[in-house]
């Protein structure tokens, strides 16, 4: 198989081929089993790797997150990473958990 | 964040004309926007969660320092990630080595998940050319234009280095994707 070939089986892969192309592989690939698997593989990466699932991003992350931020722009003087500043933010979550 | 893209645009570009005004008050909702999507690419680009949270905060912390030079042009996302992307370069050149995510959670039939694994493995190992963009552009679904402007290369080139990361992901994986059938 040449180059080019790989790179319209990668375009099926990540679903990027126009429908008319499609379907002439597809069709090609029912009487040549070795592309059949070249273009069966391929999907299958790539719709697992836009499966995979992403990494949790807990509120814990986003405590640690913005307390780094804060701290390492104590020196500013207006520091938009304070509490303070957060309260007046409605998009911004900075509330540190209460206990006990 | 909002799940409609436009929202979200105009949200960035009212945030970046307030900081580039002096309101620094606007970085909570630039980070409030982006601070996910560059916490997840920083953890996929560094495989853990600790120095993934410093290449955030960093991150951040650069766009805040440079908010006097900032224009709401919409090339403010690309900006983004190329820092981030830099930060992570950084890291690992002072780590060289790469963990790989022990926290992920990999959900599914059991062969599915393991294979997963198997992929994360797979994926670390590729060479960096080849697995930014596979992380960029399918891990993270980033845009081809924005997965190549934050690289600082071309379409076609970044679309070449798909390629060939698929191909090399594929053969680095031998048999396990016939396994899934």
């Amino acid at each position: 198989m040449n180059d080019l070939y790989h790179k319209l089986v990668d375009l099926y892969a990540g679903h990027e081929l126009p429908e008319d192309l499609v379907a002439l592989l597809e069709q090609a690939a029912q009487t040549d089993p070795s592309l059949a698997m070249d273009m069966s593989q391929a999907r299958t990466l790539v719709d697992l790797l836009h499966t995979m699932p992403a990494p949790g991003f807990s509120e814990a992350d986003h405590l640690r997150i913005l307390f780094k931020m804060h701290t390492a722009a104590s020196d500013l003087p207006e520091n938009p990473f304070s509490p303070e500043q957060s309260e007046t933010q409605p998009g911004t979550q900075y509330q540190l958990p209460m206990f006990g | 964040m909002s799940s409609n893209p436009r929202d979200d645009s105009l949200a960035e570009k009212r945030w970046l004309t307030a900081l580039a005004k002096g309101d620094s008050s606007a970085m909570g909702g630039l980070y409030q926007l982006y601070g996910e999507k560059i916490f997840r690419y920083t953890y996929r680009m560094l495989g853990n969660r600790t120095d993934a949270e410093d290449a955030t905060a960093e991150t951040f912390l650069r766009v805040l320092r440079r908010s006097a030079d900032l224009r709401a042009d919409g090339a403010f996302k690309t900006w983004l990630f190329r820092i981030a992307r830099n930060l992570c370069i950084d890291k690992m050149r002072q780590h060289k080595l790469l963990e790989l995510p022990t926290e992920a959670h990999y959900s599914g039939t059991e062969e599915r998940a393991a294979l997963r694994v198997t992929v994360q493995q797979a994926l670390n190992d590729l060479p960096m050319d080849y697995r930014e963009p596979l992380i960029l552009c399918d891990l993270e679904d980033i845009s081809a234009k924005e997965a190549a402007d934050t690289l600082g290369i071309s379409v076609p080139a970044l679309k070449s280095r798909l390629y060939r990361g698929r191909r090399a992901l594929r053969e680095k994986l031998g048999g396990s994707l016939e396994k899934l059938k």
